[in-house]
């Protein structure tokens, strides 16, 4: 078992690296095109006495980002929207976080920290759309940090509290890669 | 004759009256916030002196909490018929200026009558909402109000072009009539929509926001893609209301709206010029649009969301048509879970009121990420198949550049009964980019190689030759022509004469079931 863990968690860091270099080869290209719009602009500028003014100039003040669709292919010159600047990138949830799910008001906290409880232990009672409902323990393991009070107002997703488990959870547990499906990138 | 005279005063005055509406001093209070009073709305918007007024004299039903004795002038609504550019509308403008212009029983009433003539006379309908939401004196009866309008919106839709127009708040349940219609018109600074309020949000979930950042015009344009045209002035919005029924039929068996055909004008718009050759620069495809379209016109629809897809009308030799097109400039052109919503809707729209599409295609693909997966961009993406696939206007493609894998079929492909397909002699018509293909297909020669990125570069070059062009596709019959780029117009115009009588037999359902 221990050494299908080390194995994966290496496959992670090997993936790690590569998408760093990744990174930096884009960089290095959009280093690139920049230079060469540079030139290219520099040159139309030479050249574009014939065409209307107000087109060409609407034409330059656009900032081109780069984007890439499929592994190793083509990189576009293109603009990002709004919407996909601020996407969230995504993260590993980690299951040890108790987090609500819906928007809601703390009614009770039954857990004290530094207590021990079991699975399916009460520990506390979350108010949200005019429903109380029951939080329970999801896992056996002991109340870190408890980040509400009672009263409380805790938005969608917000950690409510740390419950470190007994077991060691590890983070490559479950992990399926395209390459245990016996798909081809 | 005298007594008609005194009749005939006797109306005078209460006319007068009613048309105060909710008083001198809620006028400029209205005024105040910017915005105009409802009946100088529907001079603006209507051809002078074409308005008629109808249920002036209506009495409002609440019988509690001290309001039997409340006089609300025409009940805050003003119903009407008339005519912009000559051609027949209904219209209903609600009057914020009588009790903030609240939903109660009457109100409603006089709502459902004008839209039930809109059906049954089979003309646009358009409403300007203004609106502080249900007027709670009258309980459950301004519930039954608002629950009436949307089911004749719904059976409205897909019959009559149904027009919303923001011109004010538009809170609560009330929101759910714009988001039935066809088109939602939004007045930066003036148009607020949400379901619950700052102050609900505030005291339910402690986050603090204003009415501009949690539902003003910019952000239903931007972010939620709720709005369709953006304006910055009400007069501004009502000359984009003319324009789009300029473009729009009256309903859904009418084939009419063809004006004088006239030529785009090409030195501004060199479709030539437009396309760069390499298939990663980018270029804004309303040049390519404007460049097709008689005198260069296009009109976009949901300009500023989901701007990788562009959708609107423009006229091919007189007829109206609808253009959806991949934006290179803004993502790449890629479709993702918003552009394939956008552009769905937009396609059910022209079907329902037979406007043929025009689709432009130079795409790479669907947009790769956790955030589009999650979002659900395999429904989102579905709904583009769905739609084009249930159309049966005359359905045209031009392939400029690329068209690869899922992207290609989405979009308006042959295999979803395209009428018509054409291609540039730049188009790529592959099952993916020459580069990732190549990285595939010869993924064990280019490892063994002794240097291994020569030999990708080789393979990718070897791809490219044998791939990446129309040819192929040709070959197969899967597109109809391969065209001269400046032969783009002439074919088009000569598309949609001969698919004019198209007909199209479907299996008999109630309906399909869109993956929403």
């Amino acid at each position: 078992m221990s050494e299908k863990r080390d194995l994966a968690k290496k496959r992670l860091k090997a993936k790690e690296k590569e998408l760093e270099k990744k990174r930096k080869e884009d960089e290095k290209i959009a280093k690139k095109l920049k230079k060469e719009e540079k030139r290219l602009s520099k040159e139309q500028s030479k050249n574009h006495s014939k065409t209307p003014k107000a087109h060409s100039e609407k034409q330059e003040k656009i900032k081109y980002d780069i984007l890439q669709i499929f592994t190793d292919a083509r990189k576009y010159k293109t603009t990002y929207t709004k919407k996909y600047i601020n996407r969230v990138p995504w993260k590993r949830p980690d299951p040890q976080e108790i987090k609500s799910i819906i928007p809601g008001v703390v009614t009770s906290l039954e857990v004290k920290v530094g207590d021990h409880v079991q699975k399916g232990d009460h520990i506390m009672t979350f108010e949200a759309m005019k429903m109380l409902n029951l939080v329970l323990a999801p896992f056996d393991g002991v109340v870190e940090t408890i980040l509400v009070k009672e009263g409380e107002k805790v938005p969608k997703g917000g950690v409510m509290i740390y419950l470190k488990s007994d077991r060691e959870f590890d983070i490559t547990e479950d992990f399926v890669t395209s390459d245990d499906l016996g798909l081809v990138e | 004759m005298n007594l008609l005279k005194r009749k005939v005063s006797e109306l005078q005055e209460r006319t007068a009256k009613a048309l105060q509406g909710g008083g001198e001093k809620a006028i400029a209070k209205q005024i105040a916030m910017g915005k105009l009073p409802a009946r100088e709305r529907i001079s603006q918007l209507l051809d002078p002196g074409s308005f008629y007024e109808y249920d002036l004299f209506i009495e409002h039903e609440a019988r509690e909490f001290g309001m039997e004795g409340k006089d609300l002038a025409g009940d805050g609504v003003v119903i009407g018929t008339g005519t912009i550019n000559g051609k027949s509308i209904a219209i209903f403008a609600q009057d914020f200026t009588v009790a903030g212009g609240s939903l109660g029983l009457m109100h409603a009433r006089k709502i459902t009558k004008i839209m039930d003539y809109a059906l049954r006379m089979r003309i646009p309908l358009i409403g300007i909402n203004d609106s502080g939401g249900a007027r709670i004196q009258e309980g459950v009866n301004s519930l039954a109000g608002y629950g009436e309008i949307f089911f004749r919106n719904t059976l409205a839709s897909g019959v009559i072009p149904q027009l919303s127009v923001i011109l004010g708040p538009c809170a609560g349940g009330a929101v759910y009539s714009p988001a039935l219609t066809d088109f939602v018109f939004v007045v930066d600074k003036i148009s607020k929509m949400f379901i619950t309020g700052p102050e609900v949000i505030k005291s339910v979930l402690g986050e603090e926001i204003d009415m501009e950042t949690l539902g003003g015009a910019r952000v239903h344009s931007e972010t939620t893609g709720n709005a369709h045209f953006f304006a910055n002035s009400e007069t501004e919005c009502f000359e984009q209301i003319k324009t789009l029924l300029e473009y729009i039929p009256a309903h859904n068996e009418c084939n009419c709206n063809c004006e004088k055909a006239c030529e785009p004008d090409t030195k501004k718009y060199d479709i030539e010029k437009i396309v760069p050759v390499d298939p990663t620069k980018p270029y804004d495809v309303r040049d390519v649009i404007k460049s097709l379209t008689d005198g260069s016109k296009f009109f976009e629809v949901q300009q500023m969301w989901a701007a990788n897809i562009v959708v609107g009308f423009g006229r091919i030799a007189g007829r109206s048509v609808g253009f959806v097109c991949n934006q290179p400039m803004v993502l790449a052109g890629v479709l993702d879970c918003d552009s394939s919503d956008k552009a769905a809707r937009f396609i059910l729209f022209c079907d329902a009121f037979n406007i043929p599409i025009v689709t432009l295609e130079d795409l790479p693909g669907y947009l790769p990420g956790v955030d589009q997966e999650h979002a659900g961009v395999i429904r989102h993406g579905a709904k583009l198949l769905y739609a084009y696939s249930e159309a049966t206007v005359p359905k045209v493609t031009i392939i400029l550049r690329k068209a690869y894998g899922g992207g290609y079929i989405a979009m308006n492909s042959r295999h979803l009964r395209a009428d018509f397909v054409f291609a540039w002699p730049l188009a790529e018509i592959a099952v993916m980019g020459p580069e990732g293909a190549a990285n595939i297909i010869f993924k064990k020669e280019i490892m063994e190689a002794e240097d291994p990125d020569a030999m990708r570069k080789l393979k990718v070059e070897e791809y490219k030759q044998k791939f990446a062009n129309p040819y192929v596709a040709a070959a197969k019959g899967y597109i109809d022509a391969v065209i001269d780029p400046a032969e783009t117009r002439r074919y088009l115009i000569h598309s949609f004469e001969v698919s004019a009588n198209k007909i199209v037999k479907r299996p008999s359902k109630k309906h399909g079931i869109p993956p929403f």
